[in-house]
C-alpha cells in the first residue's frame, strides 16, 4: 500500500471550540494526528490516500488539502 | 476666477493672458440676446456663433478672425475688446444685463508629469531601503510591538543583538532556533535590526519591537505545513501583533488552511505579512503570488528596486481571490544581518521586502494602537503611489509614520 501523505485539515468555524472532538472523529476516519492547533483551528497528520475522502465528510472537517512544502534558495543564492 | 476687483483683472497683462476677454453670460440667455448685449454695451457688430462656424466647411478658422465669438452652449463668448469696452460690458454686471462676468482669456498649458518616482542608494549612514520608505524620519522605533519572523531562525551570536530581548521557539524537529543557513538572521535585521549598528549603516525599521524567532524553515531551508502553523499558533498565543514570512510554495491555487488560517489570525488582532513569491522572469514572464500569500487574509508583498521598478523576480497578482500584490517594499541589494562571520549580507528577494513592511506595521502599530485588519488598511492606505501597475506593485511602496 502507498505511504500514507501528509495533510493539513482546516476545521470548520462553528465547530472550532470542539477540536478534540474532531480530532477524534478524524482519528476514527483513518488520519494519525500529529498537531491540533486550537488558535488557528487546524489539524496536522497524515492518512492513506484511500481514506481522504472519508476524511473530508468527518464531522467538524471544512477541507482537507495535502500539506505544503516550502523551500528557501540555497544559503549562497542571491536571491532568496 | 470672477474678480469683483476690475483693476485686479486688468493687471493680468502677462504672457498668462492671450489680450482678449471671456464674458459670461446668463444661462437662460441665446445668442441673439447675447450679440445684442455686446453690440448695445461695446458696439461690436459682427458677433459670431461657433456654433454656426463649425456648421460650415472652414468656419473653424474664423474662430480667431471675429471681434467676437459666442460658444453658444457654454453662453459664453470670446471678445477682443479695448479698454472702454471692457468698461462698459463689466458695467453692465451689476444692471439686469444677462452678462456675469468678465475675465481675462488665459493660456494653458499641459501640466508637467509630477516627479512621483526616484533612484536610491545606501549610503555610509543607512540601507537605501530606510531612506526609500521614510524610516529615517519617523519618530516611531517599535517599542511594545512584538514581530515574529518564521524563517530558518536567528544568529543567536551575532554582535548588533547582544542586548536584544529575543523569544525564540523552534518548530523543526532535531533543530535549533540557531540560523545555519543565514536567510532568517536577515530577515529579521531587516524588520527589526538596531538603529546604530557598530561600524555599519543602518538596516533595520523596528529597532526596539520585541522580537519573536520561530524556526519554521530547516537549516537547509525546507519547511512544511505543520511547522509553519504550529509557528502561527504560538505567534497568536504570544500576542504577537505582526507575524513575517519571507517563504512561499509556487502553488498558484489558494490554500484553504492559509486563508482560514490568515483569517483566524486578523480575528485575533494578528496581521500575517508573506512574500508574494520570486517566480517571476520580467519581462517576459510576471510571475504569480503563490501560497501562503495568495490568501486574502495575509498581505503579499512584492519587491522593488532602488530605481522604484519591479524586481525581476518579484511575482505579480493573479486571477485568484486573494492572490494580488497588495504592496512593495525594497527588495533588492538589501544589506541586513548574516550569521557570523559573515556579519552583513546584500541579497535580493520578495523575501527581502517582506521583512520591511513587517517592521513598518509594527511602526504603524504604535503609533496607531491599531492591529489586525486596521493596521493592514493603514499600511496599503498609507502607501507612497507608484506609477506602476496594480498588479505589480498593489497600494504602492510602503511607507513610515512620521
Amino acid at each position: 500500500m502507498a505511504d500514507p501523505i501528509d495533510v493539513t485539515i482546516t476545521v470548520d468555524d462553528a465547530d472550532r471550540g470542539d477540536l478534540d472532538r474532531i480530532a477524534e472523529s478524524a482519528r476514527t476516519a483513518g488520519l494519525a494526528v500529529t498537531a491540533v492547533l486550537r488558535r488557528v483551528g487546524i489539524i496536522s497528520g497524515t492518512v492513506h490516500r484511500s481514506r481522504i475522502e472519508t476524511l473530508r465528510t468527518s464531522p467538524g472537517v471544512a477541507s482537507v488539502e495535502s500539506a505544503t512544502g516550502f523551500e528557501v534558495a540555497p544559503p549562497d543564492s542571491p536571491l532568496q | 476666477m470672477i474678480y469683483d476687483n476690475d483693476s485686479t483683472a486688468d493687471r493680468e497683462a502677462t504672457s498668462r493672458t492671450t489680450g482678449r476677454h471671456l464674458v459670461v453670460f446668463a444661462d437662460g440667455a441665446d445668442f441673439a440676446v447675447e450679440a445684442r448685449e455686446l453690440r448695445s454695451l461695446a458696439g461690436i457688430t459682427e458677433t459670431a456663433s461657433a456654433q454656426h462656424l463649425r456648421s460650415q466647411r472652414g468656419g473653424l478658422d474664423q474662430l480667431d478672425a471675429s471681434p467676437a465669438t459666442v460658444f453658444d452652449r457654454l453662453h459664453i463668448a470670446v471678445v477682443d475688446a479695448d479698454p472702454d469696452q471692457l468698461t462698459a460690458i463689466r458695467a453692465a454686471r451689476h444692471t439686469d444685463s444677462p452678462v456675469l462676468a468678465v475675465e481675462p482669456e488665459l493660456v494653458h498649458h499641459p501640466l508637467a508629469a509630477p516627479v512621483l518616482t526616484q533612484t536610491w542608494t545606501d549610503t555610509n549612514a543607512r540601507t537605501w531601503g530606510l531612506a526609500a520608505t521614510c524610516v529615517q524620519d519617523s519618530s516611531r522605533d517599535g517599542s511594545g510591538v512584538r514581530v515574529a519572523v518564521l524563517d530558518t531562525g536567528f544568529d543567536l551570536e551575532h554582535p548588533e543583538f547582544a542586548r536584544r530581548a529575543l523569544t525564540q521557539r523552534s518548530f523543526v524537529p532535531g533543530e535549533s532556533v540557531q540560523d545555519v543557513h543565514g536567510h532568517g538572521t536577515h530577515c529579521i535585521g531587516t524588520a527589526c535590526g538596531p538603529k546604530s549598528p557598530d561600524d555599519c549603516r543602518r538596516y533595520g525599521v523596528a529597532h526596539r519591537a520585541d522580537i519573536y524567532v520561530g524556526k519554521v524553515l530547516s537549516n537547509k531551508g525546507s519547511g512544511f505545513d505543520r511547522n509553519i502553523l504550529a509557528a502561527i499558533e504560538w505567534a497568536i498565543d504570544g500576542r504577537c501583533d505582526v507575524i513575517s514570512m519571507s517563504l512561499g510554495a509556487n502553488v498558484r491555487s489558494k490554500s484553504l488552511a492559509y486563508e482560514a488560517v490568515g483569517r483566524r489570525a486578523l480575528d485575533a488582532g494578528t496581521l500575517i505579512i508573506a512574500a508574494a513569491g520570486n517566480n517571476a522572469q520580467r519581462p517576459r514572464d510576471p510571475g504569480f503570488v503563490g501560497v501562503p500569500a495568495n490568501s486574502s487574509t495575509i498581505m503579499a508583498v512584492g519587491a522593488l528596486q532602488p530605481t522604484e521598478t519591479m524586481g525581476w523576480f518579484s511575482a505579480g497578482s493573479t486571477e485568484v481571490d486573494g492572490g494580488q500584490v497588495d504592496i512593495v517594499g525594497p527588495g533588492v541589494g538589501v544589506y541586513s544581518s548574516w550569521p557570523m562571520p559573515a556579519r552583513h549580507r546584500s541579497i535580493d528577494g520578495t523575501s527581502m521586502a517582506t521583512p520591511h513592511v513587517a517592521g513598518l506595521a509594527a511602526l504603524w502599530c504604535q503609533a496607531t494602537g491599531k492591529r489586525g485588519r486596521e493596521l493592514w488598511a493603514l499600511l496599503t492606505q498609507n502607501a507612497r503611489r507608484l506609477p506602476l501597475p496594480s498588479s505589480d506593485v498593489g497600494a504602492g511602496l510602503v511607507q513610515a509614520p512620521h
